[in-house]
């Protein structure tokens, strides 16, 4: 079938992006992010807007989350973390102590927790195992970046790690 | 003169121009105004407004205790055609002429000038909205209802073409997942295939070993919306060149940006959207003022200080509910406002129709017509009492 309708362009229309990716053309959470080398996606959720596995039998998973409520705070949940894998509670006193990272502009703590890691709705714990993350507050919302897998795999992927959380931030639709 | 001696034209005409026919079609008029307006309900506004008042025929699910009967009925298009000849023939050529009958033929006319102006407004009224921030300008409206494919050319500057080329929706809504339609332009150096249409749909990231993601993302059907504005369209394209592989994407109505096709130095964008009209005019928003009922969120009225721009020529306006902006048969109407990441935005409805002021002018002849016919009769009965006081 031949197109034969046209449309005048106004001139207060913005200009669209050329050769845009995919992610930046179907960013429905406004959400970007580059997937390292050798990195995979897995089925995102409402919980999980990236969620990104790794490994030769996709072993480790790196996510972020964004949680309105906070989830009771930044300590509650590096303890949270901690008790994943089978760690002692930490303080307020030793939290301060903790090194800071930026998430998509803003700072946050660095949290590093080797042990046996039992993951959400499991029985057994998995031992030598190690978990990266960062836990920012952005008013009342949490902002969650998280990675966990056997200790000798996050350790390689590290670089891969702080490479995918500078990458992430957010972009606002053209009006 | 018997019934047999009558000629086929002379019965289509006594049919066409008869009391029972005009009793016919008002009480079907009547049925399918209330079964049309009941079904607003479970289909919604703009599917109720087709499916009963748009179109020649229909089918009415007629629910008996829980049974669903298919009840056949003629549509509202068919039945204010009918309408129109019933009057003209009825109304208008077979009505004795006289003075007595001028307020009757007078008020005929206008209710079938009335029908025309429905016809008109049919084929050619466009409606769409113009969101503004405050300091934002436009000259532009796009429609609530009507989605189009639309393929921009640029440059190897990245300047685009001032127009664009557009797959209107009548031309790919019917094009359901494995049904395909290949459009072509002599302006495009490849075709563009269209499949998978979902009038509302969303986009998610596809599983890697999904064979049928493209680009990593994949279409999923959602329920429709009652509320066609609601919807976000989708269709899958295959962009065919001359030479070269063929590419594949997704169209998406929410998407941030278009799909691009690069062939040599020109890159051609390629999106789905709503239509949209230009105006011979701008329109810049200068400040947005909401006011409420006291102790409620309940908007009382909203108002829009405005300057309309033709030519570069500025002029001050104020759009407020029930006082639209007119200029070169558009009008400009305050609809309502949104809050969003960038502050209040005020939303304006825009019109543009050719039968505009015709049911008003309609009007005023249907009662100019009765009021001549009132007054007849008035005099009559007066002339009629007094003559017979006079013989008493």
């Amino acid at each position: 079938m031949e197109i034969t309708e046209t449309r005048d362009i106004s001139t207060h229309e913005a200009k669209p992006k050329l050769n845009a990716y995919p992610q930046e053309r179907f960013g429905d959470e406004r959400l970007r992010w580059e997937t390292p080398t050798g990195w995979s996606q897995a089925e995102r959720s409402q919980m999980r807007p990236v969620n990104l596995t790794f490994g030769p039998n996709k072993e480790g998973e790196c996510y972020l989350a964004m949680l309105p409520g906070g989830a009771g705070g930044v300590l509650a949940n590096v303890n949270r973390w901690r008790k994943q894998m089978g760690q002692p509670e930490l303080t307020e006193e030793d939290l301060t102590k903790l090194p800071q990272k930026a998430l998509m502009g803003i700072q946050g703590v660095y949290v590093t927790v080797d042990g046996a890691y039992t993951n959400v709705g499991a029985s057994e714990a998995k031992s030598d195992h190690r978990m990266l993350g960062i836990v920012a507050s952005l008013g009342e919302a949490g902002l969650f970046v998280k990675m966990v897998g056997p200790k000798a795999l996050v350790e390689a992927n590290t670089a891969a790690f702080d490479q995918f959380v500078a990458s992430l931030s957010l972009r606002t639709p053209k009006q | 003169m018997s019934a047999k001696s009558k000629s086929f034209p002379s019965i289509v005409f006594a049919v066409l121009s008869s009391y029972g026919l005009a009793i016919t079609v008002l009480s079907f008029l009547l049925l399918i105004t209330f079964l049309g307006t009941l079904s607003q309900k479970d289909i919604g506004l703009l599917d109720s407004q087709r499916t009963y008042f748009d179109s020649w025929w229909l089918i009415h699910d007629l629910n008996i205790g829980g049974t669903l009967i298919p009840l056949p009925l003629p549509g509202g298009g068919l039945l204010m055609l009918v309408l129109f000849f019933n009057m003209l023939c009825g109304a208008v050529i077979r009505m004795r002429k006289g003075w007595r009958t001028v307020g009757n033929l007078i008020s005929h006319l206008a209710i079938m000038f009335m029908l025309a102006a429905g016809f008109v407004s049919f084929l050619y009224k466009t409606e769409g909205a113009m969101p503004l921030y405050e300091g934002q300008s436009s000259d532009q409206y796009q429609s609530y209802h009507d989605r189009i494919i639309e393929i921009q050319k640029f440059d190897a500057s990245g300047k685009g073409d001032d127009k664009a080329l557009v797959i209107p929706m009548k031309h790919f809504a019917d094009l359901d997942p494995g049904k395909a339609r290949t459009f072509f332009s002599k302006d495009l150096p490849f075709e563009i295939q269209v499949t998978g249409y979902q009038r509302n749909a969303n986009v998610a990231q596809a599983q890697e070993d999904d064979k049928t993601g493209i680009d990593g993302y994949r279409v999923q059907q959602v329920k429709n919306a009652k509320e066609d504005e609601a919807n976000v369209t989708a269709v899958e394209i295959t962009v065919k060149p001359k030479t070269g592989p063929e590419q594949k994407a997704i169209l998406w109505e929410r998407q941030f940006e278009p799909y691009t096709v690069k062939v040599g130095d020109a890159s051609y964008v390629i999106s789905i959207s709503r239509m949209k009209w230009k105006l011979p005019f701008a329109i810049r928003l200068n400040d947005f003022v909401r006011e409420l009922h006291p102790g409620t969120m309940k908007a009382k009225k909203f108002t829009s200080h405005v300057t309309k721009i033709v030519d570069g020529k500025e002029e001050p306006k104020v759009v407020t509910m029930n006082v639209p902006v007119r200029d070169q048969g558009y009008v400009v109407y305050q609809a309502s406002f949104s809050e969003g990441s960038n502050g209040e935005q005020s939303v304006f409805t825009v019109v543009t129709n050719p039968s505009d002021q015709w049911p008003l002018w309609s009007c005023i002849a249907v009662a100019v017509g009765l009021i001549i016919t009132f007054l007849q009769h008035l005099i009559r009965f007066l002339s009629r009492s007094l003559k017979t006081k006079a013989v008493i």
